[in-house]
Protein backbone atom coordinates (compact mmCIF):
# COMPACT_ATOMS: atom_id res chain seq x y z
CA UNK A 1 0.00 0.00 0.00
CA UNK A 2 1.57 3.38 -0.97
CA UNK A 3 0.23 6.67 1.12
CA UNK A 4 1.30 10.17 1.27
CA UNK A 5 2.84 11.31 4.75
CA UNK A 6 1.27 14.28 6.73
CA UNK A 7 -0.53 16.48 5.23
CA UNK A 8 2.03 19.13 3.85
CA UNK A 9 1.44 21.22 0.28
CA UNK A 10 4.48 20.73 -0.71
CA UNK A 11 4.84 17.11 0.51
CA UNK A 12 7.78 15.09 -1.25
CA UNK A 13 7.79 11.98 0.40
CA UNK A 14 6.19 8.96 -0.33
CA UNK A 15 5.68 6.21 1.70
CA UNK A 16 5.69 2.61 0.86
CA UNK A 17 5.05 0.31 4.47
CA UNK A 18 3.92 -3.38 2.44
CA UNK A 19 7.65 -2.79 0.74
CA UNK A 20 9.41 -1.28 3.57
CA UNK A 21 10.90 2.10 1.36
CA UNK A 22 10.39 5.89 0.60
CA UNK A 23 10.26 7.60 -2.21
CA UNK A 24 11.75 10.92 -2.33
CA UNK A 25 11.00 13.41 -4.97
CA UNK A 26 12.98 16.59 -5.46
CA UNK A 27 12.71 19.51 -7.77
CA UNK A 28 16.11 19.69 -9.44
CA UNK A 29 16.00 23.86 -9.79
CA UNK A 30 15.51 23.84 -5.99
CA UNK A 31 18.25 21.20 -4.86
CA UNK A 32 21.07 20.32 -7.91
CA UNK A 33 22.08 16.97 -8.41
CA UNK A 34 25.69 17.34 -6.10
CA UNK A 35 23.68 18.25 -3.32
CA UNK A 36 21.09 15.12 -4.20
CA UNK A 37 24.46 13.10 -3.98
CA UNK A 38 25.67 14.60 -0.55
CA UNK A 39 22.40 13.91 1.25
CA UNK A 40 22.43 10.58 0.00
CA UNK A 41 25.86 10.22 1.33
CA UNK A 42 25.26 10.62 4.71
CA UNK A 43 22.19 8.42 5.39
CA UNK A 44 24.05 5.48 3.21
CA UNK A 45 25.29 4.12 6.41
CA UNK A 46 21.55 3.71 8.17
CA UNK A 47 19.93 3.28 4.58
CA UNK A 48 19.99 1.76 0.78
CA UNK A 49 19.85 4.10 -1.67
CA UNK A 50 18.28 4.59 -5.33
CA UNK A 51 18.79 7.00 -8.00
CA UNK A 52 16.36 7.84 -10.87
CA UNK A 53 13.96 10.05 -12.34
CA UNK A 54 15.02 12.43 -14.68
CA UNK A 55 17.87 15.04 -13.55
CA UNK A 56 16.43 18.00 -15.76
CA UNK A 57 13.00 17.77 -14.23
CA UNK A 58 12.76 15.43 -11.02
CA UNK A 59 15.00 13.29 -9.30
CA UNK A 60 13.79 11.05 -7.49
CA UNK A 61 15.50 9.14 -4.57
CA UNK A 62 14.25 5.53 -3.17
CA UNK A 63 15.52 5.09 0.55
CA UNK A 64 15.21 1.41 1.87
CA UNK A 65 16.37 1.55 5.70
CA UNK A 66 18.66 -1.45 6.78
CA UNK A 67 17.55 -1.03 10.70
CA UNK A 68 13.83 -0.35 12.13
CA UNK A 69 13.97 3.34 11.83
CA UNK A 70 10.84 5.17 10.67
CA UNK A 71 9.81 5.39 7.26
CA UNK A 72 8.51 8.80 7.51
CA UNK A 73 11.34 10.06 10.15
CA UNK A 74 13.64 8.58 7.64
CA UNK A 75 12.37 10.84 4.54
CA UNK A 76 12.32 14.07 7.12
CA UNK A 77 16.14 13.37 7.75
CA UNK A 78 16.88 13.00 3.88
CA UNK A 79 14.99 16.20 3.52
CA UNK A 80 16.60 18.30 6.41
CA UNK A 81 20.21 16.66 5.08
CA UNK A 82 19.10 18.35 1.86
CA UNK A 83 18.50 21.93 3.12
CA UNK A 84 21.84 21.85 5.41
CA UNK A 85 23.88 20.96 2.00
CA UNK A 86 21.73 23.50 0.50
CA UNK A 87 22.96 25.86 2.56
CA UNK A 88 26.70 24.73 3.05
CA UNK A 89 27.11 25.11 -1.07
CA UNK A 90 25.63 28.67 -1.38
CA UNK A 91 27.64 29.79 2.03
CA UNK A 92 30.92 28.12 0.13
CA UNK A 93 30.26 29.33 -2.94
CA UNK A 94 29.74 33.06 -1.13
CA UNK A 95 33.16 32.56 0.23
CA UNK A 96 34.89 30.85 -2.43
CA UNK A 97 37.19 34.74 -3.71
CA UNK A 98 37.67 35.13 0.06
CA UNK A 99 38.92 31.43 0.41
CA UNK A 100 41.15 31.84 -2.70
CA UNK A 101 42.58 35.21 -1.71
CA UNK A 102 43.91 33.41 1.93
CA UNK A 103 45.21 30.11 0.24
CA UNK A 104 46.73 32.47 -2.59
CA UNK A 105 48.48 34.61 0.17
CA UNK A 106 49.45 31.77 2.04
CA UNK A 107 51.10 30.16 -0.97
CA UNK A 108 52.93 33.05 -1.76
CA UNK A 109 54.33 33.50 1.63
CA UNK A 110 57.36 31.56 0.88
CA UNK A 111 58.56 32.03 -2.35
CA UNK A 112 61.15 33.29 -4.15
CA UNK A 113 60.75 37.26 -5.21
CA UNK A 114 59.87 37.49 -8.44
CA UNK A 115 62.08 38.29 -11.64
CA UNK A 116 62.82 42.28 -12.05
CA UNK A 117 62.45 42.46 -8.10
CA UNK A 118 66.03 40.96 -7.51
CA UNK A 119 68.58 43.50 -6.43
CA UNK A 120 70.87 44.26 -9.93
CA UNK A 121 74.44 45.03 -9.44
CA UNK A 122 77.19 43.41 -6.78
CA UNK A 123 75.97 42.47 -2.97
CA UNK A 124 77.43 44.48 -0.13
CA UNK A 125 79.80 41.73 1.36
CA UNK A 126 82.03 43.64 3.78
CA UNK A 127 82.84 40.39 5.88
CA UNK A 128 83.74 38.05 2.72
CA UNK A 129 80.92 35.98 3.64
CA UNK A 130 79.89 34.81 0.07
CA UNK A 131 83.53 34.50 -1.06
CA UNK A 132 84.17 30.61 -1.46
CA UNK A 133 86.49 28.76 1.14
CA UNK A 134 88.44 27.28 -1.64
CA UNK A 135 89.33 30.80 -2.94
CA UNK A 136 90.02 32.03 0.63
CA UNK A 137 92.83 29.21 1.32
CA UNK A 138 94.41 29.54 -1.94
CA UNK A 139 94.90 33.31 -1.40
CA UNK A 140 96.28 32.82 1.93
CA UNK A 141 98.57 30.37 0.77
CA UNK A 142 99.45 32.44 -2.51
CA UNK A 143 100.31 35.03 0.14
CA UNK A 144 102.22 33.14 2.41
CA UNK A 145 104.34 31.75 -0.63
CA UNK A 146 105.41 35.95 -1.71
CA UNK B 1 5.99 11.78 -14.94
CA UNK B 2 9.48 10.84 -13.53
CA UNK B 3 7.79 9.25 -10.13
CA UNK B 4 5.28 6.86 -12.59
CA UNK B 5 8.64 6.04 -14.25
CA UNK B 6 10.32 5.01 -12.05
CA UNK B 7 7.36 2.98 -10.63
CA UNK B 8 7.06 1.81 -14.22
CA UNK B 9 10.27 0.56 -14.97
CA UNK B 10 9.70 -2.01 -12.27
CA UNK B 11 12.17 -2.82 -9.57
CA UNK B 12 15.66 -1.60 -9.90
CA UNK B 13 16.60 -4.79 -8.17
CA UNK B 14 15.44 -7.64 -9.26
CA UNK B 15 16.04 -10.94 -7.15
CA UNK B 16 15.82 -14.54 -8.43
CA UNK B 17 16.20 -16.75 -5.68
CA UNK B 18 15.68 -19.77 -7.81
CA UNK B 19 19.11 -19.45 -9.57
CA UNK B 20 20.33 -17.88 -7.04
CA UNK B 21 21.31 -13.98 -8.91
CA UNK B 22 20.56 -10.81 -8.54
CA UNK B 23 19.78 -8.05 -11.40
CA UNK B 24 20.57 -4.65 -10.80
CA UNK B 25 19.52 -1.55 -13.34
CA UNK B 26 21.92 1.47 -12.73
CA UNK B 27 20.78 4.70 -14.75
CA UNK B 28 24.09 6.38 -16.31
CA UNK B 29 22.40 9.97 -15.58
CA UNK B 30 23.19 9.71 -11.95
CA UNK B 31 25.85 6.88 -12.06
CA UNK B 32 28.62 7.22 -13.05
CA UNK B 33 29.92 4.08 -15.72
CA UNK B 34 33.35 4.27 -14.51
CA UNK B 35 32.71 3.44 -11.10
CA UNK B 36 30.15 0.99 -11.66
CA UNK B 37 33.12 -1.24 -13.73
CA UNK B 38 35.18 -0.37 -10.54
CA UNK B 39 32.54 -1.24 -8.00
CA UNK B 40 31.64 -4.78 -10.49
CA UNK B 41 35.57 -5.17 -10.30
CA UNK B 42 35.66 -5.14 -6.52
CA UNK B 43 32.42 -7.39 -6.32
CA UNK B 44 34.40 -10.20 -8.23
CA UNK B 45 35.59 -11.17 -5.07
CA UNK B 46 32.76 -12.60 -3.62
CA UNK B 47 30.20 -13.31 -6.68
CA UNK B 48 30.08 -14.21 -10.39
CA UNK B 49 29.49 -10.93 -12.23
CA UNK B 50 28.00 -10.23 -15.58
CA UNK B 51 28.08 -6.32 -16.85
CA UNK B 52 25.77 -4.99 -20.00
CA UNK B 53 25.84 -1.24 -20.72
CA UNK B 54 22.88 0.47 -22.94
CA UNK B 55 22.43 3.92 -23.83
CA UNK B 56 20.11 4.23 -21.52
CA UNK B 57 21.00 1.72 -18.60
CA UNK B 58 23.86 -0.32 -17.12
CA UNK B 59 22.44 -3.97 -16.35
CA UNK B 60 24.66 -5.80 -13.64
CA UNK B 61 24.18 -9.16 -13.10
CA UNK B 62 25.64 -10.81 -9.73
CA UNK B 63 25.45 -13.99 -8.48
CA UNK B 64 27.06 -14.91 -5.07
CA UNK B 65 29.74 -17.23 -4.85
CA UNK B 66 29.00 -17.72 -1.05
CA UNK B 67 25.91 -18.87 0.57
CA UNK B 68 26.60 -16.79 3.45
CA UNK B 69 26.06 -13.80 1.51
CA UNK B 70 22.25 -12.48 1.76
CA UNK B 71 21.05 -12.43 -1.99
CA UNK B 72 17.70 -9.97 -0.95
CA UNK B 73 20.60 -6.83 0.01
CA UNK B 74 23.32 -7.89 -2.34
CA UNK B 75 21.56 -5.44 -5.07
CA UNK B 76 21.09 -2.65 -3.02
CA UNK B 77 24.58 -3.24 -1.15
CA UNK B 78 26.14 -2.89 -4.93
CA UNK B 79 24.05 0.84 -5.28
CA UNK B 80 25.50 2.06 -2.10
CA UNK B 81 29.09 0.69 -3.26
CA UNK B 82 28.75 2.63 -6.24
CA UNK B 83 27.66 5.44 -4.84
CA UNK B 84 30.58 5.53 -2.17
CA UNK B 85 32.96 4.66 -5.50
CA UNK B 86 31.81 7.96 -7.01
CA UNK B 87 32.30 9.88 -3.97
CA UNK B 88 36.05 8.66 -3.01
CA UNK B 89 36.79 8.85 -6.80
CA UNK B 90 35.15 12.80 -6.71
CA UNK B 91 37.69 13.81 -4.02
CA UNK B 92 40.97 12.15 -5.53
CA UNK B 93 43.13 14.95 -7.01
Amino acid sequence: MTKKSGGSSIDNIEINEEGNYLLVSINPKIYGLDIVYYATYVLMDRAYAILGGDPEREILVELRPKDNTDLETLGMEFNNELLNYAVYMKQSAKNQKLREAILQRVLMTNLAPAEGKEPKGPIEDPEGITTPWEEKTWQKKEKKLE
Amino acid sequence: MGRKNMAKEGKKVRIDGVKNRVTVILDPKFYNSESVNLSVNDFKDCCLTKLKSENDKITVVLSPKSKEIDINTLGYEFYNYVLNKMRSNESRF
